[in-house]
């Protein structure tokens, strides 16, 4: 660092930044024309662009899974044929993993706030940036023909042979699309590492950068590495359904365990491109709301990165009842229990630092601890998924279901809900009435669990997923499932509600309304378009709260 | 004809500041790059593991003499970008711009090869799943899966080629359209990058395709 006895010197009072109205209109007053939308550059825009998309493609999974739940009501799922049933879980599950949990803090939230947070005026790339989000509107449009031309039956994992041979889907647009959103997130991925390691403001050294940028950083390399090999898998199995070559299909010849191994390479790290950037932004809100530095800093930041290089060494805890050989099962158990241990350091990391902080229950920080309720949960019956003898008793039942939607949903969803509104002032100038945030808040808390929960027992009970009928005695776990999720979505109607009820009639936002200290609070709320009236200088570590 | 110099676009400090974020967006996106081919060496070598015979005989099919060649162009014209970065950089304007030129028609040459080579296949009715003539082969399971990956191999390859020498191409366009205004020295070094990774890529493929067989 430049100056260590700058951090310590705790009897200096540093009072809050004063923040300049700005001469420079906002960023969204500069130019309101359709064209300086869908053209622009700008960092902010950009950001926008991906949450009215993201948005978009979380309404629709959203609706699958409401037909699904409503569907297993009944023991002999009455709603939809079996058929109509398979296409429904696919395309919930290929639109809320790649066009909703991969680019939602990333995309959304990284984009808009990683310059501000580093004192830049934009990311190293706008072009590319922009780029990235045209891309990415180009593969949902891939998708989104796959679904209303037909659908597809495979599940969002494309398990060959059956995808590559059997299936009568649209196998090929829907695997085009995901292989172009793929581009979408290198591009993202790659911009963000240039932007991190060389737009930082002067005195921003890497030990004082907020954690939420070492979460995006990490998750860029993931997003870097991971991703082409996704692109290849999808590519062959296109190839494979065009031209009936058999790769993957042994009845030609080919490896079906091969898909698994590439699809598994990159989806277990995109779980981690899913998770990590809720990481950062839980780091930030506890710290925020407990006005407290985040306990072990530094342990925190590095088990970002350790995570991301060891989320690459697990794939084949996927393929444990594959036929891979046991001494391979025995080294992805092992090393799978290794992940877990940064894990649980952010976990105690974030409690001490709520126990040693003077903790308000806003809004953004009732997400922040379901958060780690969720997570915790998630996280251990992840262990028991990678324990080889328990997982062949669970493997593929919702015991998987309820896993990782506890880390999935539970964790990467609130840590996205709890950072937008976290930022919310920040991106629209505008607050959100502060009790409805807390009652939905506690709304999607109840309904998550209640809808998720009672899978665990379905699992270990021995109901298998993807199934749309199901023996007489589960139906009373099922029909809780479903009362659950008819909360959860009621919980996740009330902030599109009220945060969009705030941009008219919310209390106009200062620059610093959580008194927080990073360097996206010094400048107006919202932000003009170069963000910064002059390049800020840092003297401090990030989360010097003194007060 | 243009120049290389230090204006700076708004957004960085100066002028080694753009060059070196240009840089490392340049190599994050080669090492994305990397796994991206490294897939497919995966898939090959793992499939090859199954048919050694079929692979072995398919592969002696391949044209040692074109893919030689091939290999020998592409050397060159790495070379040639090499002269011309170093060249443009001491502003040499006309051998820089000359050798690029070089380089991107030997580009073009390759890739006239490689299509030639393609229409023998198509001539000997090799294509995998569009008309395969079995008979040719006595592994022809193995032969097609060869064949397969030959295609998707080094028609990914030709694919990135082909973008090299549009970027090259209009690289050269670009500066003598520029009369006497500048050019960041990025655009440059990140365009010679790029080609020489594409090089290196088919460094990897010649052996695997053409040069193991019986
Ligand atoms: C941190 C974030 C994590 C996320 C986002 C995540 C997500 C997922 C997802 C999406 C699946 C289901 C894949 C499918 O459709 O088959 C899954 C399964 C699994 N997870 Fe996790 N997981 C996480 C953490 C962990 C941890 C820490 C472990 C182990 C220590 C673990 C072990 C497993 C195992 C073994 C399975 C496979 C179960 C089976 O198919 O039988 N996960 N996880
Ligand atoms: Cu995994």
């Amino acid at each position: 660092m430049d100056k260590p006895a700058d951090s310590q010197r705790r009897d200096i009072h540093h009072p809050p930044r004063e923040v300049e109205p700005s001469a420079e209109p906002s960023y969204l007053e500069h130019d309101r024309s359709l064209k300086g939308w869908l053209l622009t550059t700008d960092h902010k825009r950009i950001g926008i662009l991906y949450l009215f998309t993201i948005t978009f493609f979380f309404g629709i999974a959203a609706f699958a899974a409401a037909m699904m739940r409503a569907d297993l009501t009944t023991p002999q799922g009455d709603l939809v044929i079996s058929e109509t049933y398979n296409k429904l879980f696919t395309i919930h599950g290929v639109l809320m993993v790649w066009f909703f949990l991969v680019p939602s803090i990333p995309a959304v939230l990284g984009n808009f706030l990683l310059p501000l947070m580093l004192g830049a005026k934009d990311v190293a790339f706008p072009r590319i940036n922009l780029a990235s989000w045209y891309v990415f509107v180009a593969a949902g449009l891939f998708t989104l023909y796959a679904m209303v031309a037909g659908g597809v039956d495979t599940g969002w994992t494309f398990y060959t042979p059956y995808s590559s041979t059997y299936s009568n889907g649209h196998v090929i647009s829907m695997a085009m699309g995901i292989f172009i959103a793929g581009f979408s997130s290198i591009f993202t991925g790659v911009n963000f590492i240039a932007t991190v390691h060389k737009m930082r403001a002067p005195g921003l050294t890497w030990g004082r950068l907020p954690l939420f940028v070492w979460s995006l950083y990490a998750t860029s390399l993931v997003m870097v590495l991971a991703t082409p090999v996704l692109a290849i898998t999808m590519f062959l199995v296109m190839a494979e359904r065009l031209f009936g070559v058999g790769i993957f299909d042994p009845a030609l010849g080919g490896d079906p365990i091969l898909f698994q191994h590439l699809f598994w390479f990159y989806s277990h790290p995109a779980v981690y491109i899913m998770i990590l950037p809720g990481f950062g932004a839980i780091s930030e809100i506890i710290a925020t709301f407990s006005r407290q530095r985040v306990f072990g800093y530094s342990v925190v930041a590095f088990s970002s990165l350790a995570i991301a290089g060891l989320g690459f060494l697990v794939w084949g805890h996927h393929m444990f009842v594959s036929s891979q050989s046991v001494y391979a099962g025995l080294v992805f158990s092992l090393l799978s229990f290794l992940v877990a241990v940064p894990s649980a350091i952010k976990v105690f990391n974030w409690t001490v630092t709520m126990i040693l902080g003077r903790v308000q229950f806003t809004t953004p920080l009732l997400y922040a601890v379901g958060f780690l309720g969720l997570f915790t949960i998630g996280g251990l019956t992840g262990l028991f998924l990678a324990t080889l003898a328990v997982d062949v008793h669970v493997h593929d039942t919702y015991f998987v279901v309820a896993h990782f939607h506890y880390i999935m949903v539970g964790g990467m969803v609130m840590g996205y809900l709890g950072g937008l509104h976290l930022w919310w002032p920040k991106i629209t100038g505008r607050m959100y009435h502060e009790w409805w945030g807390r009652i939905g808040a506690t709304l999607i808390f109840i309904g998550f669990n209640l809808t998720f929960f009672p899978q665990f027992l379905l699992g270990y009970l021995g109901m298998p997923r993807r199934y749309h009928t199901y023996p007489e005695e589960f139906q009373f776990l099922n029909v809780m499932s479903t009362a659950g999720a008819t909360i959860l979505g009621l919980g996740y109607m009330l902030p599109l509600i009220y945060l969009i009820f705030s941009l008219w009639k919310g209390e106009k936002a200062p620059a610093n309304p959580w008194r927080a200290t990073g360097l996206e609070w010094t400048t107006p709320s919202p932000p003009p378009k170069h963000n910064f009236e002059k390049t800020p200088v840092v003297d401090r570590e990030a989360y010097a709260y003194e007060d | 004809m243009g120049h290389l110099s230090q204006q700076v676009h708004e957004a960085y400090h100066d002028a080694p500041h753009e060059k070196r974020t240009g840089y490392l967006g340049m190599w994050a996106f080669l090492s994305s790059e990397i796994l991206f081919f490294g897939a497919f060496f995966l898939a090959y070598t793992v499939i090859r593991s199954y048919h050694l015979e079929g692979f072995r005989e398919a592969a002696s099919e391949l044209s040692l003499f074109w893919g030689t060649l091939n290999t020998a162009v592409l050397l060159v014209s790495s070379y040639l970008i090499a002269f011309g970065e170093k060249a443009l950089e001491a502003r040499k304007m006309k051998a820089g711009l000359w050798s690029w030129g070089c380089a991107a028609f030997l580009g073009v040459v390759f890739l006239a090869i490689k299509l030639y080579e393609y229409w023998e296949k198509a001539h000997k009715h090799h294509i995998p799943g569009l008309d395969f003539k079995a008979e040719d082969f006595e592994h022809p399971h193995s032969a097609e899966l060869f064949q397969f990956l030959y295609f998707s191999m080094t028609g990914l390859h030709a694919f990135h080629l082909f973008v090299g020498i549009c970027w090259i191409g209009g690289m050269v366009w670009w500066f003598r359209s520029r009369k006497g205004r500048v050019i960041q020295p990025t655009y440059v070094t990140c365009a010679a990058l790029y080609w020489h990774f594409v090089d290196l890529v088919w460094v990897f493929l010649y052996p695997l395709l053409y040069l193991i067989r019986a």
